[in-house]
C-alpha cells in the first residue's frame, strides 16, 4: 500500500465542488481560530498540492499563510509540478508526505493535511501515529481518506482493515459491522486510536477535533481533523464563534458533517442566494423546492463554489 | 520472593550486575550518558588497561555455581543497609543497575540452597552465608551479616559468591548443554559498552567477546540521532543502518532495536510491537534486516526507567517509554522508506539505494553519535537523465535461441543481444509508428 502513484493528473481537482466546499469551511473555521488567538497566518502549510496548488493558493490568500510545502509522491512529474507552483515561496518536495513527518520542525505550529486518495492503509495509521507524535502543540492535523469499500465482501474488509490497521482496528468489529454505512465509523474509530497512541506519552497533550466531514465528488471521503493541543488550546478553542458553524464536530464519537450535494441551476442560487441568510420557513416563490434543501443551502451558501466556462 | 520469573542464564547476569555495579562505583566509571562519549571513554578505556582490567569470572558445574570479581568490593555498611535488606531501600540512587533492589537476593536464591557471600573492600569486609533450609525456619527475615577485615591491598578487594546444593531445577538446566553458550550470548549484550573495553569476564575460563552494536555509517549514510529529557530520564536514540557481510547481505538477527538502560542492554535487535513496530512503523518484514536503532536511557534513579526487574524486558506502561517508543518510529521511518527504496516490488533496475547501503562501515556507538544528524540522511547519485529503465528476464528452450540467431543470421550473439534485438523488431512492427 506504499507505492501510491499521485492521483494529480487523473482528477481535476479543482472542479470538485464538495471537496471545495470542504476547503472553504476548513478555512472558515481557521478565521474564526485566528480571532480567538491562534495566530493562523504564522503557521506552516504542509499539504499535498499535486499540480493545482487549490489549497495553497487558498490558504495564502484567505489565511495570509507565507510558508507553505508541498509534498509529492510521484517523481516523474517534477518538472510538471514545478511550472504548476503558484507562489515562489512554496517549497517543494519529492517523497512520500509520511518521510516529511519526521522533518517537521518541533518549534513552529504546522497546519499537517494527509490528503490521501487511497482508503485505509498502513500509511495512513503509521502516518497518523508519527504525525501527532511529531507536531508542536497548537498545530492542525487533518487526515481524508477514500471510503470506498476494499476488494471482495465485507469478510475480506475485515481483513483488509485488519491488516493494514493492525492494533488500530477495533477487536469488537464482527463481519457484521464491516457494512458500508458503516465504514465511516471504523474508519473514525482507526485514526482517531492512531492519533491517540501517536500522543501518548506526551504530557497534556491531546487531540482536539474539530473536523469530521463526509463528502463526495466520485465516491465518499472522509476527511478527520482538529488541534494537537492542550488545555490551554481546548479553552481557546471554546472561545471561538463556532456556535453558527454546523460543520464544526468538537467530538469524533458525534456523527460526521456530511457535505450536501446541491443541484441548483446557477439562476436558482442567484435566487436563492439574495434571500440568505433565510428565516425558516422561507421558500421561493418563482420555482418549487424543498424546505430541507433550503436549510442546508443556508448551511453551504457562503462556502459553494461557482464555476463557469471562460472562452479565454 | 518469585524466583520462578526469572531464568537461570538471568539471575547469573544479574549477579554480574552486582560486580559491575561494584566496578563503577570504585574504579569512577559512571554508568551515565558519559559512556556515550567517545573521547571520554577512550581515555577512560585507557586507565583501566594501565591499572589493569578488572575480572569476572563465574564459574559453573553440577555441584555449584560461583562468581568471583576483583572489582572493587561491597562495603559492610553498603551490604547491611542495600544489598541483603529486604524491602525498599532507602536511597536507590547509589547503586544505577538494581532495580528495587531485588536482583541479587533473587538471583542467590533461585540458584541453590547454600549460599555464601564473601566481600572486601580497603575499608572493610563482610561474609553471609545462609543455609537456606534452615534459615527458611527462622521468622526474622533478616541475613546473618558478620563484618570482616578489609583487604590489604587493591588488588585483594572483591567479592566472592559461591552457590552450591543447586535447585533440581537448576541442576538440569546446567546439564543441558547450552547452558554456557547462551550465557556467554546474554553476557556480551548485556554489557556490550563494557565487556572487554573495562572488565573481563569469564565463563568457565573462556572470555566472553564483546558483541558491539552492529550501527554504521559512511560519507553517504548518516544515522539520525535524538537526544531529550523526559520524567528524570535522559533519552539518547539513534537509528541507521548496519554494516553488510563480506557476501553483500545483513543478518536478520541482529536487525531490529536495542534498548539500553543505564549503560545495559535490555532489549536486542527487537522487531515487534514493544520496539513500536506495527506500531508507528510498518509490521518488520525481512527487507528490514538492514536496520539498527539504539536507545540508551540514563536515570540516576534506576527506578525512573522503563525496564522490568528481570531487565529483559521494558514496561510498556510506562509514560516514558510509551513517549520513547513514538520518537522511536518517527526517527526510524526514513530508514525504513530508504530500504523500501532499495527493495522495491516492481521491475525498476537496480536502485542506487544498494550501492549506498554496501558504503556503510560498522563504528564505535560513540563515533556513530557524534557523526549522526537529525534525520537520517543519504546522498543518492543523481539518477541517470533519460527515461526510467526496466530489465526483463524470461527464459527459453537452448535450441531456440539458437534457430533465433540462425533465422538473425548473427550466430555470435549473446543472448541478452537476441531478447533486444527480437523486443525492438516487435515493437518496430506492432508499435506506433
Amino acid at each position: 500500500m506504499n507505492a501510491q502513484a499521485s492521483s494529480s493528473p487523473k482528477v481535476p481537482y479543482d472542479l470538485r465542488t464538495a471537496k471545495q466546499i470542504e476547503r472553504r469551511m476548513i478555512i472558515d473555521a481557521f478565521q474564526r481560530m485566528g480571532q480567538s488567538g491562534f495566530k493562523i497566518g504564522d503557521y506552516k502549510y504542509i499539504g499535498m498540492g499535486g499540480i493545482y496548488f487549490v489549497d495553497f493558493v487558498l490558504f495564502h490568500r484567505l489565511l495570509g499563510i507565507q510558508m507553505m510545502l508541498s509534498v509529492e509522491r510521484d517523481e516523474n512529474i517534477k518538472k510538471r509540478v514545478q511550472f504548476n507552483r503558484p507562489y515562489r515561496s512554496i517549497e517543494l518536495e519529492y517523497k512520500a508526505i509520511g518521510d516529511v513527518i519526521p522533518f517537521i520542525d518541533q518549534d513552529l505550529k504546522h497546519i499537517l493535511w494527509l490528503d490521501y486518495d487511497f482508503i485505509m492503509s498502513n500509511t495512513v495509521v503509521t502516518d497518523a501515529v508519527n504525525a501527532s507524535a511529531q507536531l508542536s502543540v497548537g498545530s492542525v492535523l487533518l487526515i481524508t481518506v477514500d471510503l470506498k469499500p476494499p476488494p471482495g465482501k465485507p469478510k475480506d474488509w475485515k481483513i483488509h482493515f485488519q491488516t493494514e490497521a493492525l492494533d488500530f482496528c477495533n477487536p469488537a468489529w464482527r463481519i457484521s459491522d464491516f457494512r458500508q454505512s458503516n465504514l465511516p465509523r471504523i474508519n473514525i474509530d482507526i485514526i482517531d486510536a492512531a492519533i491517540r497512541q501517536g500522543l501518548t506519552g506526551r504530557p497534556n497533550v491531546k487531540f482536539l477535533p474539530l473536523f469530521n466531514f463526509l463528502y463526495a465528488d466520485g465516491h465518499e471521503m472522509l476527511t478527520v481533523g482538529g488541534v494537537i493541543g492542550t488545555d490551554a488550546e481546548d479553552r481557546m478553542l471554546d472561545g471561538c464563534r463556532f456556535g453558527d458553524a454546523p460543520y464544526i464536530r468538537r467530538k469524533l464519537s458525534d456523527k460526521p458533517y456530511r457535505v450536501p450535494k446541491m443541484i441548483l441551476t446557477r439562476k436558482e442560487r442567484v435566487s436563492l442566494d439574495a434571500a440568505m441568510p433565510a428565516k425558516p420557513g422561507w421558500h421561493p416563490k418563482e420555482f418549487e423546492m424543498d424546505e430541507e434543501v433550503i436549510a442546508l443551502y443556508k448551511e453551504v451558501y457562503r462556502f459553494f463554489p461557482t464555476y463557469a466556462e471562460l472562452l479565454l | 520472593m518469585l524466583t520462578r520469573d526469572i531464568s537461570l542464564e538471568a539471575a547469573i547476569v544479574d549477579l554480574v550486575d552486582n560486580s559491575i555495579d561494584s566496578m563503577a562505583r570504585t574504579r569512577g566509571l559512571s554508568l551515565d550518558e558519559s559512556l556515550l562519549d567517545e573521547k571520554a571513554m577512550d581515555r577512560k578505556a585507557k586507565a583501566f588497561r594501565e591499572a589493569g582490567l578488572p575480572r569476572i569470572d563465574i564459574t559453573i558445574d553440577e555441584k555449584h555455581v560461583s562468581i568471583e570479581d576483583n572489582c572493587g568490593g561491597i562495603s559492610y555498611k553498603n551490604a547491611k543497609d542495600e544489598v541483603f535488606r529486604f524491602g525498599r531501600v532507602a536511597d536507590p540512587k547509589r547503586s544505577r543497575l538494581s532495580v528495587y533492589g531485588i536482583g541479587l537476593k533473587r538471583a542467590v536464591f533461585k540458584i541453590g540452597r547454600d549460599i555464601t557471600i564473601a566481600s572486601k573492600t580497603t575499608k572493610d569486609g563482610f561474609l553471609v552465608q545462609i543455609n537456606v533450609d534452615e534459615w527458611a525456619k527462622t521468622d526474622h527475615w533478616q541475613f546473618p551479616i558478620e563484618e570482616q577485615d578489609p583487604a590489604r591491598t587493591d588488588s585483594k578487594t572483591g567479592t566472592r559468591i559461591m552457590i552450591k546444593r543447586l535447585t533440581d531445577d537448576v541442576e538440569a538446566r546446567i546439564g543441558d548443554g547450552k547452558l554456557l553458550g547462551k550465557l556467554h550470548e546474554l553476557i556480551s549484550k548485556a554489557y556490550t559498552l563494557l565487556v572487554d573495553r573495562f572488565v573481563i569476564i569469564h565463563v568457565n575460563g573462556a572470555r566472553v567477546k564483546a558483541q558491539p552494536i552492529p550501527i554504521g555509517l559512511s560519507s553517504k549514510v548518516t544515522p539520525a540521532r535524538e537526544q531529550f529529557d523526559y520524567d528524570g530520564v535522559r533519552i539518547t536514540m539513534v537509528a541507521g543502518l548496519s554494516e553488510r557481510s563480506a557476501d553483500g547481505e545483513w543478518t536478520l538477527d541482529r536487525a531490529g532495536w536495542y534498548v539500553l538502560c543505564n549503560g545495559r542492554t535490555v532489549i536486542f535487535a527487537d522487531k515487534g510491537d514493544l520496539t513500536g513496530w506495527g506500531v508507528g512503523l510498518p509490521q518488520f518484514v525481512s527487507k528490514y534486516r538492514g536496520f539498527v536503532g539504539v536507545v540508551f536511557l540514563f536515570s540516576e534513579n534506576p527506578e525512573a526507567l522503563p525496564w522490568t526487574t528481570t531487565k529483559r524486558g521494558l514496561n510498556l506502561e510506562s509514560r516514558v517509554y510509551q513517549r520513547v517508543r513514538n520518537r522511536m518510529a518517527v526517527l526510524a521511518r526514513p530508514v525504513v522508506t530508504f530500504l523500501n527504496n532499495m527493495y522495491p516490488s516492481g521491475e525498476v533496475e537496480e536502485p542506487g539505494e544498494r550501492a549506498i547501503a554496501g558504503t556503510v562501515k560498522q563504528q564505535d556507538i560513540g563515533t556513530v553519535l557524534r557523526k549522526s544528524g537529525i534525520a537520517f540522511q543519504i546522498s543518492m547519485p543523481e539518477r541517470p537523465s533519460g527515461p526510467p529503465m526496466v530489465s526483463i528476464q524470461y527464459k527459453v528452450r537452448k535450441d531456440r535461441l539458437e534457430l533465433a540467431k540462425k533465422i538473425l543470421q548473427k550466430p555470435s550473439w549473446a543472448a541478452t543481444r537476441v531478447g533486444e534485438h527480437t523486443f525492438n523488431y516487435f515493437l518496430g512492427h506492432e508499435g506506433p509508428k
